[in-house]
Order: C-alpha cells, then sequence, then structure tokens
C-alpha cells in the first residue's frame, strides 16, 4: 500500500496508521482504490499536478486525525509566524493579537484552536510555525499554524462527506468544511472566515 | 419620579378647549349611566382590566371615583382628539393658502411646491396615526378607522405611491368626517350609531381612483414638471445675501424670510474655486505620502547604525593609536639594544676609525628617534601633529637608511592617520545628513498636509442647501424661524461631507418637516442653531432646535455615522428644546498622541484626552485606575504596580465620563510623545475604549485608547463606588427595591391608561412624553422595564432603541414596545434593534403585566440587581 500514497510517506503519522487499521475489508479497498486513483492522476503530465493546491496543517483536534487540509486558493501570502503582536481586550483565547500587514492591522488567529475551540497550545520548538494571510472579500485574517505537508490538486471524487466522528468533533464549524480527504477535513476558508469574525 | 399632568387655567383656554369642558359637563350627568346604558362606547379590554388595579391598590375605592376617573380620561381623550383634527384642518388650510400664493409670480417653483406636499402629508400621516392610536385603544372605533384612512392615504402619498393632488380631496373628506364624530361625541358622548358614513367616504375614495388599503401599482411618479428645478434667478440671490435682512451683527446669523428663493444648486463660486479630483487617484496619492512619511523610522534607523558605526569606528582608532605608541616603543627598545651590541662589537674590532664612524652614526639616529619619541608621548593630543611631522620628517631618498621595523612603524602610523581622516569625514557627513534628514521629514510632513487639505473644503459650501430646506419647511412659511451657523468656514474632507450631506439635509426636513409637532404655548418664534468645529481632528456638527423637533434624526443619520466612525449625542441643552451633535473624526489627520506602556504592551492616548500628567506618588489622594485595571488582565506588568519599588508610577488625569471630575490612569510608563494617524479598528475589531489603531514605522500594532468609554465599559462591570461609600447595609436596601418602569408615550391618555395598568405597590413607574426626555431618565434613572412607544417628538421609538446601544449602562434594560403599529415589519425592526418585546395598543392588562414579568425573571442581570453586586474600590491608596 506504501506504493501509492496520497500522502507523502514521511506525513503517514501514528494517527493515519491508526486510522488505516481501523477501516474493515471494504473500506481499506475503497482506500486502496482512491489511492491508486490517485496516483493515476499524478501520472498525467500537466502543470496542475506541479502546483500544489493545499497545505497539510497540524490540528489540536485528535478525532481529525490531527490534520487538516487547507485549500491555498483564499491565501495570500505565508510567512514566517511573528512573535510580536498586539493584544486586543476581550479577545477569545484562539485570537493570538493584532499584525499590521500591508498597513492595515488584522487579527491573527492560532487556527488549530479556533477549531479546536481551546487555548493554543504552546508551540514545539523543533516545528516552526507559518502566518498564512486569508482573505474573503474584506475580511483578513492572519492564521497561524504548522504546516506539515501540501497536496496537489484534488478531484471531486477524491473528496468524500464528512464522517460523523469529525462533524461532531468539529459542530461549531462544520459548515466551513468541504469533506473528507484521507481521513483529514478540507477546510472551506471563505466561510471559516466569515464564521470566525462573527467571534471575535 | 412621577409626572404629575398640570393643571390649566381655565381664562387660557381656547373655544375648542372650553366646547371640550362643556362635552365633559355634559358627560357628567350621563356618565353614571355610561356602563348601563351604554352612552358611552363599549369598554374595551383594556378599559375593563385598567379597573382592576385600582381595585387591587385600593379595593375599598367607590364606584363613585372610578367614574371620575373615567369621565377624567375621557376628558383628556377628547382634549386630544380636537388637537389633533384641529392640526388636521390647519394643515388642510395652510396648503390652501399656499396653492393660492402660487399664482404669485415670486413663487419660486414647483420644488418649493413638492416640499411643501411633503411636510403636509407628513403631519396628516403622523396625525392621522396618533388619533388611530387613542382612538381605539379608547375604543372608538369609527374615529380610529376614519384616522386610520388619513394615515395610510399620506404614507401612500410620501411613499410616492399617490399624488399629492389627488389624495388632498380624500383627506379633507375624511378630516370632515372626524369633525362630524367629534362633534357628536361633543354633544351625545358617544360616536354616531349609523356608521354609513364610513362606507360613503370609502366610496368617495374610490371615485377619486385611490384606496387606502390597497395601494396603486405602479408606484406614482411625479410630473416632470413637479420634479423639475427652476434654476437660482441670480439677481435675486445676490440680493438676498447682501441684503441687510440676510444677516445681524453675526456675518452666519439670518433670519429667513418667507419669501422663497430656488437655489438647488450650491454658489457657481464653489465650481470655480475648487476642482474635482478623482477619488482613487487621491487615495493613491494619499497612501504614496504616508509611505514616504512612514521612511522616516527606517532613515533613523540607518542614521542610528551610522552612529554607533562611527563610534565603532573611532574606538577602533584609539585601540590603533595605542598600538601604534606601544609598538614604536618595543620597536625602539630593540634597536638600542641592537645598536648598543653594534657598538660594542664595533669597539672590538681593530679599526679605531670604523669603531669612532659606526658609533657617531648609531647616537645621531637614537637622537633623532628619542626626540620623535618625546614629542609624540609629551603631547599625546598632538599625537596626530607629531605622526604629521614624523611623516614630513620621512625621506624617501634616504631610504636606505631605514630599518625594516621603521617602514612597518611607518605604514602603521600613516594607516592611523588615514582612519583619523576617514573618520572626521564621516563624522561630517553625518552631521550633514541629520541636517538633510531634519528638512526631508519636515518636507514630507508639509507634502502630506497638503495632499491631506487637497481634499478640504468649509462646511459653509453645504449651507445654500441646509438654508434651502429651512427656508422651505412648513415651519419657515408659517412662523417666524432664525437660523444661526457658527463655524460655518470649519474645513472638512469633502468626501466625508459628500457622505454627510444628504442624510443631513434627510434630517433636516424630517425634523421640522411637521409643525403639528409643536406643543401648546411654544413660543411662535423659532430659532435652529449650526455650530460646526473642528478639535484636534474631531469634527463636531451640532444642530440645536428651540423647538420640538419630528423624531427619526437617529435613524436618518446612524447608518452614516457607523461610516465614518463617528457618534451621535445628544447633550443636555437649557437654550434649546434639543440639541444633537454629530461627532466623527477627521480623516488622515494625524493625532497628538502619548505612547504609554501596560504590561509589555505599547499604547497610544490622544493628548486631548489628558488634563495633566501627573507623578501617582507626588499626587494626592484621587480615585485612581490602573491601566490595566480597564484593559484587563492580558495587559498586567511583570511586577505589581504598587510594589515596583523605586519607580515613579505616571498619572494621566482625565474627566470622569460622567461625574466630569478629575480621576487618574496609572500607567506602567510614558515612553513618548508622537503624531500618528489613527485609523478605526475593522468592525469585528472594535472594542469598547479602542478607539482605533496606529501602525508604527517599524510595522507594530499600536491601539489608540479612549480612555473615559474604557472606564464607562470598566464601570458597567464592576460599578464605581466612592471609597468611603462601601456600607454594606446599602446592599440589603437596594435589593428590596421595587422594579423601575418607564413609560413613553406622547399620548397622556395612554399614558395614563397604561400607568392605571400598572399596580403602584409592585412597581416604582415613571413617565415622559417624548423621546428626548425619554433618554435623560434612561440615563439618570435606569429603568429595569423600559415601555416605549414608536412614534414620539424629538426622538422617536426607533431612535431610542438604536441609541441605548451606544451605552453599555443600558445594556440590562428590557424594552417593551407599546404602539398602534401592527404590521411585522415594525415588530421585526423593534426586535432587531433590541426591543425584547412588542405589545399593540390597546393592550390587555394581563398581557402586559405578563409580559413585564417574565422580562424581569430572566437571568441577566438586571440594572438593579448589578447595583447589588459587591462594590470594588478603585482608589487603591
Amino acid at each position: 500500500m506504501s506504493q501509492y500514497p496520497v500522502l507523502p510517506a514521511a506525513l503517514l503519522t501514528i494517527t493515519q496508521a491508526r486510522y488505516l487499521e481501523q477501516l474493515d475489508n471494504q473500506q481499506f479497498w475503497h482506500y486502496a482504490r482512491e489511492l491508486a486513483d490517485t496516483r493515476l492522476t499524478e501520472d498525467e503530465p500537466s502543470d496542475q499536478q506541479e502546483r500544489q493546491e493545499y497545505l497539510i496543517i497540524e490540528s489540536e483536534n485528535d478525532v481529525a486525525g490531527g490534520r487538516i487540509i487547507l485549500p491555498m486558493a483564499s491565501l495570500r501570502q505565508i510567512l514566517p509566524a511573528l512573535p510580536q503582536q498586539t493584544r486586543l481586550p476581550a479577545a477569545p483565547p484562539w485570537l493570538t493579537g493584532l499584525i499590521a500587514w500591508n498597513r492595515e492591522t488584522i487579527p491573527v488567529v492560532d487556527l488549530p484552536a479556533y477549531l479546536a475551540q481551546r487555548q493554543p497550545r504552546s508551540p514545539q520548538a523543533s516545528t516552526p510555525r507559518l502566518l498564512l494571510i486569508a482573505q474573503e472579500t474584506e475580511i483578513i485574517v492572519g492564521l497561524t499554524v504548522t504546516v506539515i505537508g501540501s497536496l496537489p490538486a484534488l478531484s471531486e471524487d477524491q473528496i468524500r462527506p464528512l464522517d460523523s466522528a469529525t462533524a461532531e468533533a468539529m459542530q461549531h464549524c462544520a459548515d466551513g468544511i468541504l469533506g473528507m480527504y484521507a481521513g483529514a477535513p478540507i477546510l472551506h476558508l471563505p466561510v471559516i472566515l466569515t464564521t470566525m469574525v462573527q467571534h471575535l | 419620579m412621577n409626572e404629575t399632568f398640570s393643571s390649566f387655567d381655565e381664562n387660557e383656554l381656547s373655544e375648542e378647549d372650553l366646547a371640550v369642558l362643556r362635552a365633559f359637563d355634559a358627560l357628567d350627568d350621563i356618565s353614571t349611566q355610561s356602563g348601563a346604558t351604554g352612552a358611552l362606547p363599549a369598554p374595551t379590554e383594556m378599559e375593563a382590566t385598567q379597573q382592576a388595579p385600582s381595585e387591587q391598590v385600593n379595593p375599598s375605592s367607590s364606584s363613585l371615583a372610578d367614574e371620575d376617573e373615567e369621565a377624567e380620561m375621557l376628558m383628556i381623550f377628547l382634549e386630544e382628539a380636537t388637537e389633533d383634527i384641529t392640526r388636521l384642518r390647519d394643515a388642510l388650510s395652510a396648503n390652501t393658502q399656499d396653492r393660492q400664493a402660487e399664482h404669485n409670480p415670486q413663487s419660486a417653483g414647483d420644488q418649493q411646491a413638492l416640499e411643501r406636499d411633503k411636510a403636509q402629508f407628513r403631519i396628516f400621516q403622523r396625525t392621522g396615526h396618533k388619533l388611530r392610536g387613542t382612538a381605539g385603544a379608547v375604543g372608538y372605533t369609527a374615529l380610529s378607522t376614519v384616522a386610520q384612512h388619513i394615515e395610510l392615504l399620506a404614507e401612500q402619498v410620501n411613499n410616492g405611491l399617490l399624488s399629492a393632488q389627488q389624495t388632498r380631496p380624500a383627506i379633507a373628506q375624511a378630516v370632515a368626517v372626524l369633525e362630524f364624530c367629534l362633534q357628536h361625541m361633543v354633544q351625545d358622548g358617544k360616536e354616531p350609531e349609523d356608521t354609513s358614513f364610513i362606507a360613503e367616504l370609502e366610496e368617495y375614495y374610490h371615485s377619486l381612483g385611490i384606496d387606502p388599503d390597497h395601494p396603486q401599482q405602479p408606484p406614482y411618479q411625479p410630473s416632470a414638471a413637479q420634479v423639475t428645478t427652476t434654476p437660482a434667478v441670480p439677481g435675486e440671490r445676490e440680493q438676498e445675501q447682501l441684503g441687510p435682512s440676510t444677516a445681524d451683527n453675526d456675518p452666519y446669523t439670518e433670519h429667513v424670510s418667507a419669501r422663497y428663493v430656488a437655489e438647488s444648486q450650491p454658489p457657481s463660486t464653489f465650481q470655480s474655486t475648487f476642482m474635482q479630483v478623482e477619488n482613487q487617484r487621491f487615495n493613491t496619492l494619499l497612501e504614496h505620502t504616508e509611505q514616504l512619511i512612514d521612511q522616516q523610522t527606517p532613515i533613523e534607523d540607518a542614521q542610528r547604525s551610522l552612529a554607533k558605526a562611527l563610534q565603532d569606528l573611532q574606538t577602533a582608532q584609539a585601540q590603533l593609536h595605542q598600538l601604534e605608541q606601544s609598538l614604536s616603543q618595543n620597536v625602539l627598545q630593540g634597536e638600542e639594544t641592537r645598536e648598543h651590541e653594534q657598538l660594542y662589537n664595533a669597539r672590538t674590532s681593530s679599526s679605531l676609525i670604523a669603531r669612532i664612524l659606526a658609533s657617531s652614526e648609531a647616537s645621531s639616529r637614537l637622537q633623532q628617534r628619542h626626540l620623535s619619541h618625546r614629542q609624540s608621548t609629551t603631547f599625546p593630543n598632538n599625537g596626530e601633529t607629531a605622526r604629521q611631522k614624523d611623516v614630513e620628517a620621512w625621506d624617501e631618498l634616504d631610504i636606505e637608511r631605514y630599518t625594516e621595523r621603521d617602514l612597518l612603524l611607518r605604514s602603521l602610523r600613516e594607516a592611523i592617520v588615514e582612519v583619523a581622516r576617514c573618520s572626521a569625514r564621516a563624522q561630517l557627513a553625518q552631521t550633514a545628513l541629520q541636517m538633510a534628514q531634519q528638512a526631508y521629514i519636515e518636507q514630507v510632513t508639509l507634502i502630506r498636509k497638503d495632499v491631506q487639505r487637497i481634499r478640504l473644503i468649509p462646511f459653509s459650501t453645504l449651507l445654500p442647501q441646509i438654508r434651502q430646506v429651512i427656508e422651505s419647511s412648513a415651519l419657515a412659511q408659517q412662523q417666524q424661524l432664525a437660523f444661526e451657523v457658527s463655524g460655518a468656514q470649519t474645513e472638512i474632507d469633502q468626501e466625508m461631507l459628500r457622505q454627510l450631506t444628504g442624510p443631513l439635509i434627510e434630517m433636516l426636513q424630517t425634523c421640522i418637516a411637521d409643525t403639528s409637532i409643536q406643543e401648546k404655548g411654544e413660543r411662535q418664534q423659532h430659532s435652529i442653531r449650526l455650530a460646526v468645529s473642528k478639535n484636534a481632528g474631531e469634527i463636531t456638527i451640532e444642530f440645536g432646535f428651540s423647538m420640538s423637533i419630528h423624531g427619526g434624526a437617529v435613524e436618518i443619520m446612524h447608518e452614516t455615522m457607523q461610516q465614518l466612525h463617528g457618534t451621535l449625542h445628544f447633550p443636555r441643552t437649557t437654550d434649546d428644546k434639543i440639541r444633537f451633535q454629530l461627532r466623527f473624526p477627521g480623516t488622515h489627520d494625524p493625532a497628538h498622541c502619548l505612547i504609554v506602556c501596560s504590561g509589555t504592551q505599547r499604547l497610544l492616548v490622544a493628548i486631548n484626552q489628558v488634563q495633566h500628567v501627573g507623578i501617582l506618588e507626588h499626587e494626592q489622594a484621587l480615585p485612581c485606575y490602573t491601566l490595566q485595571q480597564l484593559l484587563g488582565p492580558s495587559y498586567a506588568s511583570t511586577a505589581p504596580v504598587n510594589t515596583m519599588a523605586g519607580t515613579l508610577q505616571p498619572l494621566l488625569y482625565i474627566a470622569h465620563p460622567i461625574t466630569h471630575e478629575s480621576i487618574g490612569i496609572v500607567v506602567d510608563e510614558i515612553e513618548t510623545e508622537v503624531e500618528m494617524v489613527i485609523k478605526p479598528l475593522k468592525p469585528y475589531l472594535q472594542r469598547p475604549g479602542i478607539a482605533g489603531s496606529a501602525i508604527d514605522g517599524h510595522g507594530n500594532v499600536l491601539l489608540a485608547l479612549d480612555l473615559q468609554a474604557l472606564l464607562r465599559q470598566h464601570n458597567l462591570h464592576v460599578p464605581a463606588t466612592p471609597p468611603n461609600n462601601l456600607a454594606e447595609p446599602q446592599e440589603t436596601h437596594q435589593t428590596q427595591r421595587k422594579p423601575r418602569i418607564l413609560l413613553a408615550d406622547d399620548s397622556a391618555y395612554l399614558r395614563l391608561t397604561i400607568m392605571h395598568m400598572l399596580p403602584q405597590q409592585l412597581y416604582e413607574v415613571a413617565e415622559v412624553r417624548d423621546g428626548r426626555e425619554a433618554l435623560e431618565q434612561l440615563l439618570e434613572h435606569t429603568p429595569d422595564i423600559f415601555l416605549l412607544d414608536i412614534e414620539m417628538p424629538n426622538l422617536n421609538g426607533y431612535d431610542l432603541l438604536t441609541l441605548m446601544q451606544e451605552y453599555p449602562e443600558l445594556q440590562y434594560v428590557k424594552t417593551i414596545m407599546l404602539t398602534s403599529r401592527t404590521s411585522d415589519k415594525h415588530k421585526q425592526r423593534a426586535l432587531a434593534l433590541g426591543a425584547q418585546g412588542y405589545l399593540t395598543k390597546p393592550c390587555d392588562r394581563d398581557v402586559l403585566l405578563t409580559t413585564i414579568e417574565q422580562l424581569l425573571k430572566r437571568e441577566e442581570p438586571t440594572a438593579s440587581s448589578q447595583s447589588t453586586q459587591p462594590q470594588h474600590q478603585h482608589s487603591y491608596r
């Protein structure tokens, strides 16, 4: 099976392995076919394959396999995470502060903490964090994440509906999830951003 | 705070009032029969229930007292109904006169007629609405129905669905029917039993092609003739500006004459004085200039780096100099030793002559070097000179005389001289750079200001339109109306003025359109005051009216003020009946600020907020807050403020937002004083007490504080108490107080009815008759329940609901709308604006009391329970 990995081999985490272990025969072969299809798609020579369309980021939500997939379409810029941020009074715990971007004051949100609705975990020194500048019309938000990989474009049939466990675990933002891929939820950033600022 | 109805002097009563009194006397005669004979209309549910509280309050009260009360209320109703019908009749008559006046060649045109129509139909709509509500509440269905016809027809005209000309006869007929009903009631004490006149009236409407209940489609469009504006006649305009009536002593004060001069365009000087600039281009230019000024910080950083490099260079130079000295000394000692050895060797040689020559040469060289060395050590300040002389004494032709060490030493000296020269040149360059940088910054600041000023125009450019609205208003047509302006030359960003113009004009039209709103006894000479000012970048536009105005100003201005990041205030006034202020920041104006620190965070405080700055340890005891207290625990400093030994705590004095007494805000540090452009935060980042944010040259975000708003927000959650007033018994006393109810309704009859419904032993009830009084009461004696009508003078119900959202201290007040507006549209709007109950008049007593009880039982802390929370002492010394 490792011959046709959807995700880079390095990204096959323990959680991913456990996910595979939990699959029954039917699910396993379905997943295997999915991987094989992906490989075939990858083999097609086209520019689109080369372009990475999704980022895989660490999640604080165990149910979601410890990973979240983020489309890059809504991202304006990717920067190293900025340690210096201005605090905003009466802010939710996942709003880490404010920064200036393109001469505008924008909020910075710890995305995994927002999705898990809890305090941000202290970052591990070994995993550098990135600041993704995401924009949806007038809403511009900095998202602090730990990126663990990237993915090329996914076809529609590769995106599975949200499973019940993930839907329950991410109930507060279920509308902002496009579907699942390889056990990881794919975020719909425009909806996530719109909902997010309503909770600021 | 119960208001009492003022008793009136019978000598001052008008003929109409006397007619009402006569009716009352007639009712007295038949009053006892009213219930049994049905001489009075059948009591509505409300009337039936309104007797209940009085029985509860005083079970022994006699039926005679009830009858007196009933008769008194009927009299109040008849008085109000007479006033309302008179208003309708007056409005009709005024229009007839105006129509006749239009044949006058001096008439200013159709635009004026349109304005008059609008004003007239606003009166019809409002008065019809009021009469419908009060008549419906008392159970006079015919009167209420006809009044509703008038309201609906006028509404259709105001919405452009019907023409004024077409509708006026219908309203005239409806008013005649109202008069007929009233006459009947005065004479017989009841409405006519035969209501066929309503059907006849409706037939008459249909004959005119109109239907109060079913508006025409498509919407009525005014004819071209009606919307065409007549251009100003230059001669007339000049005469108006130059004539004695346009200005008294104050050049910006003028009395509006009844004669109207059409003025739909700004004065021609506007077009010749100002040029049009494409907005996007201007914004780009402004952005570029802002970026230019932002370069100041990197330049300053570069300069600091250069200064540091120069310092390092000088240190290195000094070290080289020292090295050269020690090296010279070592070399000299080594040379002496060697020369002595050579001398000794020569002495031991066989040739005496050779030994003498060698000895002489060596002595001569040593003397020369010793001399040179002495010069450099004896005059260390002149080391450079010494080296220079040494260099000059260097003889290139005599190079064979020098040893290799001499050559190295000389190279070192030359290098040191060169470094010294470079250092001097760099110092000079740095000084020149500093001067150039200063000049550059001054120039950039100047350019920035110039760019900002490009878009500034005086507020006076809007005055002609404002004057036109006032001149063409029904109020100016009927009464003397003075218009006073001050600060008209205050300059405002023209984009902001453009945004303001429409709403401002509409607001003014609305405020003064309804002459029927004037209370009895209000003086006949009125004035409108307009004051414009600019202080520390904030623009204030203030309107003061000496008379009651129609509600709706907040509704009209609210959205625009939000867009401008401004606020709407209603300051107390003794000169005017009502005054309101529009305050908003003048865009792109840098604010003069202090950078203060709280913990690790740097924040901005605009200097105009601060009365003065002090040191906590040197000031006398006064209530103080720490900035961290106001901002929250995340702004805590690493060491507790009052235990930081040896450090002086800076203190900012500000005026308390309510008491206006001085109050201290302790900050960890005042870093510096700067000028920064403060921009509003995105709506989802806005917080009470945070005025906006600025970005410094290093790209850091600094939040700008509004200390007064911050204090108000803080006190909302932690009520302020004077330090000496923390006695516990007060809490026990306060928990037992009765819930406060504030009732706002412009109808005295309805106020009295509702007051009777509310058990006085359970509630503390206050009543007000208009929106302005309601706002004052809300702020001074915050109620638990607010019973609010929609249609009211000065500020209407929607205005109040909108304003209440701006006051954090009113967030726990439960508002119940009590209105005759029954449509779902009104209900949804009121609920969206924060009302928690919506009852329509006439309202059942049980429904009202149940609604009040339910709201009082809700879990949120009420205004009363808030005051029983543990008090916090803010003066920590």
